[in-house]
């Protein structure tokens, strides 16, 4: 189809341009330099205490804190305190759905660059997992708390949804530690060299149920949206 | 009255409020706010459930109950952090510091009586999470009398966590930063984090000197090992008035030798010299004690890791008449620390009654159980009455029934459980495994079928034999094939005539020299 008459379609290198310019119009609104900033503090510093005399235990509890640390950054994504004109930018030609997801990519592939820097400085010698393992280990509770935060934001706005995710997160740590039939284990540590098949199952079990439960916190607050939008479109329909 | 006579109107001045009653009207709005805070009330919340969670494994004392509530409240104190953030932050969010600042009350003084409202909530969040946690022992017939320093502790601790929150918020005005401030404080200063850093081999006790201390060993009737519950409050104390001061004086304006005028400069230096000399005092206290006799002002102080109140040698505890509340069984009486109640002493008689009932007559057997406060104790106390520490409640209700047979390892072994035996004797080991089978622990079926199974890899006797692995996981035992062959043997003989046998050869048994041959049922 051809454009207006006396309209010039654009280069493809002009149309790159008006994209990333867009992308970046869509990030700009987040934090990240205070993200990264306070999320590369405490990896640091976790990265300087765990090669202390701290029990294995201990270790792990604080490379746990990690990934909940990382994760609140979800709820930074969207929020009524990020994008005070939300509304306004609804009208916008383009899906609204296109900037949080921008967001979440940059934040879960910055989020995971983080980690799996720390992981990488570690002496991991003193503990009983793999690298790798430790990766597995610290990535389902980082996708499922920044999950869980970019919820409470959607709902709560960024500080006190991000409280509120802490408060939940914590309910869900609790729960996964005290009754055995819940199927995601948060706190569990990664299982030793050698460990058995058994063991292994269970593990990778328990990621992936923690996986699962991260997905499902990211897609309620979109689909909640979608249904509400539905909703009220079929209630005031003109007649 | 005519309007011709009617007084004129006199112009009348509103009778002016005094500042005091401003600041009041200031600190309750605040207040009001930050009661209806989401953030606190998820922090009650999290710590109620934290202190039933907690308490749910111990034996309910009010004396434990506080304990519980102060470590409950390291989650209290991550949202006390928060909610004192956005106080910190709510200004510049709203839009509303250009309107606070245009007030006639100086911007020191609003930050002021901010910050006493935090006090208040906070105080008052831990207060309803410590009666929550003391009227749910005293639900489940916990005695005692808790101990009211803790309450001031968890409140000062909270209401430090709140300030801290503030000053961020204040200082740094990124809301990001203080999110993030929350998770990090609550878990630098949880107890399960701060135990680990008496481990660092150092003199200093650094675990005394955290916003939310680790609890020292405790015995509800002799207190703290050693008592930091002057010292912490006053640390703690010592620390938020240094906040307190520091944020007035922050935003004073001028330089810093002008900032520095006036009485919280004073207050300041107060605070900060009583939080280093308070702060100093704990670094040296030790890390625990290690009891070498029954009085506990004589135990020896240890700096190198936490004790537990271990014995570093087992020795006889003498009689300290504090083990006052009793109870009577057939042939045992139980005695316990008027803080466990009656119950406990009631389920220790029921407990033992049986072993001490079959053993009764032989020589050394005894009739009482005390309770003693250390760990690693000869089971036996100086008047023959068996010691039983205020951790072996544990053995008392877990899965495995290891208390079953206690009471013959201590008359045998001369230790509680068996935790120390310094002699292994097959002997010995065999009379618990007939006595186990007498209890019903196991049947002989299971214990023939065990015997026909093969060695279990993992498990070796304190010779480097084979031990008995399938019975080791019903009890906490670890005992050879010959001596469970020798203890079905006994078990096909009457309980009468196996206690007749024992008889004259009980002094070989307790001094642990007997073989195994000698014992009643064994074909010579």
């Amino acid at each position: 189809m051809g454009g207006h008459p006396g309209w010039d379609a654009p280069s493809r290198t002009a149309s790159w341009a008006g994209v990333v310019r867009l992308v970046a119009y869509r990030l700009r609104p987040v934090p990240w330099l205070a993200l990264i900033g306070a999320s590369a503090a405490w990896l640091t510093l976790v990265a300087l205490l765990v090669p202390a005399q701290f029990g294995t235990d201990s270790a792990y509890r604080l490379l746990k804190s990690c990934s909940i640390i990382l994760g609140l950054g979800g709820a930074f994504i969207v929020s009524t305190e990020i994008d005070p004109a939300e509304p306004v930018l609804r009208t916008a030609s383009k899906p609204f759905w296109h900037t949080p997801a921008a967001r979440m990519a940059v934040w879960l592939v910055l989020g995971t660059g983080l980690l799996a820097i720390m992981v990488a400085v570690l002496p991991v010698t003193a503990l009983v997992a793999e690298p790798q393992m430790l990766m597995q280990a610290l990535l389902p509770e980082f996708f499922l708390v920044t999950a869980l935060s970019f919820l409470g934001a959607t709902i709560a706005g960024s500080y006190v949804g991000g409280g509120l995710s802490v408060g939940f997160a914590a309910a869900l740590f609790f729960a996964s530690s005290q009754w055995r039939r819940v199927p995601f284990r948060l706190l569990d540590a990664p299982p030793a060299r050698h460990a058995s098949n058994k063991v292994l199952r269970h593990w990778y079990g328990g990621r992936l149920w923690t996986l699962a439960l991260a997905i499902a916190f990211l897609t309620i607050p979109p689909l909640a949206r979608r249904a509400l939008l539905l909703l009220s479109r079929t209630e005031f329909r003109p007649a | 009255m005519s309007a011709g006579t009617m007084a004129p109107i006199e112009r009348r001045e509103a009778p002016a409020k005094s500042e005091g009653a401003g600041a009041w009207a200031l600190i309750g709005i605040e207040t009001k706010h930050l009661l209806r805070s989401i953030l606190i009330g998820i922090g009650v919340v999290g710590a109620v459930v934290a202190t039933f969670r907690g308490s749910s494994g111990e034996w309910p004392t009010l004396a434990g109950a506080d304990g519980v509530a102060l470590r409950a409240g390291d989650f209290m104190g991550a949202f006390a952090l928060l909610a004192g953030a956005w106080l910190g932050l709510r200004d510049n969010r709203t839009g509303a510091h250009e309107l606070v600042g245009s007030t006639p009350t100086p911007p020191g003084s609003v930050r002021g009586r901010r910050l006493l409202s935090l006090a208040i909530v906070s105080t008052a969040a831990f207060s309803l999470v410590f009666l929550t946690s003391i009227a749910y022992a005293f639900a489940r017939g916990g005695r005692g009398s808790p101990d009211l320093r803790l309450l001031l502790d968890g409140a000062l601790a909270t209401t430090l966590a709140s300030w801290v929150g503030f000053g961020i918020g204040t200082l740094t005005r990124s809301i990001v930063v203080s999110l993030f401030a929350a998770p990090i404080y609550g878990l630098l200063s949880s107890q399960g984090l701060t135990y680990q850093l008496n481990i660092w081999k150092s003199h200093a006790s650094y675990q005394w000197i955290t916003p939310s201390a680790t609890l020292p060993d405790r015995s509800p009737t002799l207190g703290f090992f050693p008592d930091i519950f002057w010292l912490h409050p006053l640390f703690l104390a010592g620390v938020a008035t240094f906040l307190f001061s520091f944020v007035i004086v922050a935003v004073r304006q001028g330089s810093i030798g002008q900032r520095l005028r006036g009485p919280s400069t004073g207050v300041l230096v107060l605070g900060l010299a009583t939080a280093l000399i308070a702060g100093g005092s704990l670094l040296a206290k030790p890390d625990g004690y290690a009891p070498n006799g029954s009085d506990p002002t004589a135990w020896v102080a240890r700096y190198d890791a936490g004790t537990a109140l271990f014995a570093d040698k087992p020795f006889r505890f003498a009689d300290d008449h504090r083990a006052t509340t009793c109870a009577s069984g057939r042939v045992l009486t139980a005695c316990v620390y008027p803080a466990y109640g009656p119950k406990l002493a009631r389920l220790i008689v029921t407990e033992f009654e049986a072993e001490a009932e079959l053993f009764h007559g032989l020589p050394g057997v005894p009739t009482k159980i005390r309770m003693v406060p250390a760990e690693g104790l000869d089971c036996l106390t100086k008047d023959g009455a068996m010691a039983f520490t205020e951790g072996d409640i544990y053995f008392l209700n877990d899965q495995f029934s290891s208390a079953k047979g206690a009471f013959v390892d201590c008359i045998t072994k001369g230790s509680l459980f068996g935790l120390i035996d310094t002699q292994p004797s097959d002997a010995r080991d065999a009379i618990k495994v007939w006595y186990l089978l007498e209890r019903g622990v196991f049947t002989p079926a299971q214990a023939s079928a065990a015997l026909a199974e093969p060695p279990g890899q993992a498990c070796t006797g304190p010779n480097g034999e084979t031990c008995f692995d399938v019975v080791q996981i019903l009890t906490a035992g670890s005992w050879t094939p010959a001596s469970v062959r020798a203890a079905l043997a006994m078990k096909a003989l009457p309980v009468a005539d196996v206690i007749r046998g024992l008889r004259p050869v009980w002094a070989g048994i307790r001094a642990g020299t007997l073989p195994l041959e000698r014992l009643p049922g064994q074909a010579s």
